[in-house]
């Protein structure tokens, strides 16, 4: 599952190197290892080197560096270096970002469906186990504090990162 | 957004017509005034480099501006490299707006989510009240117990989205209509 701030990290990514490509491959990657912010940039910078020091032609050092990423990412950047031309470059941009977006939702739905579920879960075990006698009634209180608490601070960081993530 | 796309069609317009970086980001700042800083420290104190970077700087951080136009292509060509990044540019404010789009939809979701938690924590609350109050000590309750709780959980579901902390109020607002419809309805 993706962190708040990846999908807008790759799609910065596959912008910045878009953003380059009617300089040319190098000038494109070299863009891209500006703009995208890290692990990308680095890969981006590691063929940049790979082709100046071993030689490699740059759509193969990309190829290699970009072997850590997943697959989508690597398609999108490696179809864009494989000579699309403009028209069709701004394309495969508006396709991966749109295969970021849904994935993203995908992610969010899923991380929310388990959170309810979850909390469900979480409620009717206390409550049960209260009502049976595992626990004793009045220790709701003090627990159902403590849980609270922790889980206004989880969120409290979330919100902080949502708002550096914000444009 | 927009204007600073547009901005970036009118520098690679400028570049297409001839103009050398330097000129165009004076040429432009006749009629945007966002550059006229850029466009000073290019003409008077003739520090190209960082008038580029007060210029990338009206263009947003994520711009590839100062890249582009710092390279040593010829004007026409970095004009055809703006304007590539400028039509890219306008993908991606498609992207952000569908991207918040979404969000928006999970947000919602997210609070109707938190606020049916609520109500149902409540009920459940009561019920195991009743409970309590006829086998074990008429004083016990756990409703508010479990609506502290569930504010938690409304944090923590609301926060997964990136929704408004303000929309946490909906979780005890539900917690109290539904304590409010248990009395009505005499529970």
């Amino acid at each position: 599952m993706g962190s708040v701030g990846e999908v807008r990290q790759r799609i910065r990514a596959v912008h910045a190197f878009c953003s380059g490509l009617p300089g040319g491959l190098p000038v494109a990657t070299d863009l891209a290892a500006s703009l995208a912010g890290e692990p990308y940039a680095h890969s981006f910078r590691e063929a940049l080197l790979r082709a100046a020091v071993e030689g490699d032609p740059l759509e193969r050092a990309l190829e290699e560096s970009l072997s850590r990423h997943d697959g989508a990412f690597r398609e999108a950047i490696l179809s864009l270096a494989r000579g699309a031309d403009l028209e069709s470059s701004l394309e495969v941009l508006r396709r991966f970002a749109a295969a970021e977006l849904e994935r993203e939702s995908r992610d969010i739905s899923l991380r929310v469906g388990v959170r309810t579920t979850l909390s469900y879960a979480a409620m009717t075990l206390l409550v049960t186990a209260s009502v049976i006698g595992s626990i004793p009634p009045e220790s709701m209180a003090p627990l159902s504090l403590a849980l609270s608490s922790v889980m206004m601070a989880v969120s409290a960081l979330r919100w902080v990162r949502w708002r550096r993530g914000s444009p | 957004m927009e204007e600073r796309i547009s901005l970036m069609e009118s520098l690679a317009a400028a570049l297409e017509l001839g103009y050398t970086p330097a000129a165009a980001i004076i040429e432009l700042a006749r009629a945007n005034p966002e550059l006229k800083r850029p466009a000073q420290t290019i003409a008077t104190e003739g520090d190209f480099a960082r008038g580029l970077s007060e210029a990338a700087r009206v263009f947003g951080k994520d711009s590839p501006l100062a890249h582009i136009l710092l390279s040593e292509a010829e004007p026409r060509e970095l004009g055809r490299l703006l304007r590539h990044a400028a039509a890219s540019a306008r993908v991606i404010r498609q992207v952000e707006r569908e991207r918040e789009a979404m969000l928006q939809w999970h947000r919602r979701v997210c609070r109707l989510l938190s606020a049916v938690m609520s109500a149902s924590a409540v009920i459940m609350g009561r019920a195991a009240s009743l409970f309590f109050q006829a086998f074990v000590s008429p004083q016990t309750s756990v409703e508010f117990s479990l609506a502290v709780m569930c504010l938690g959980f409304s944090a923590l579901v609301l926060s997964e989205v990136g929704d408004d902390p303000r929309w946490l109020a909906v979780s005890p607002a539900s917690a109290m209509a539904a304590h409010l419809l248990m009395r009505v309805l005499g529970a």
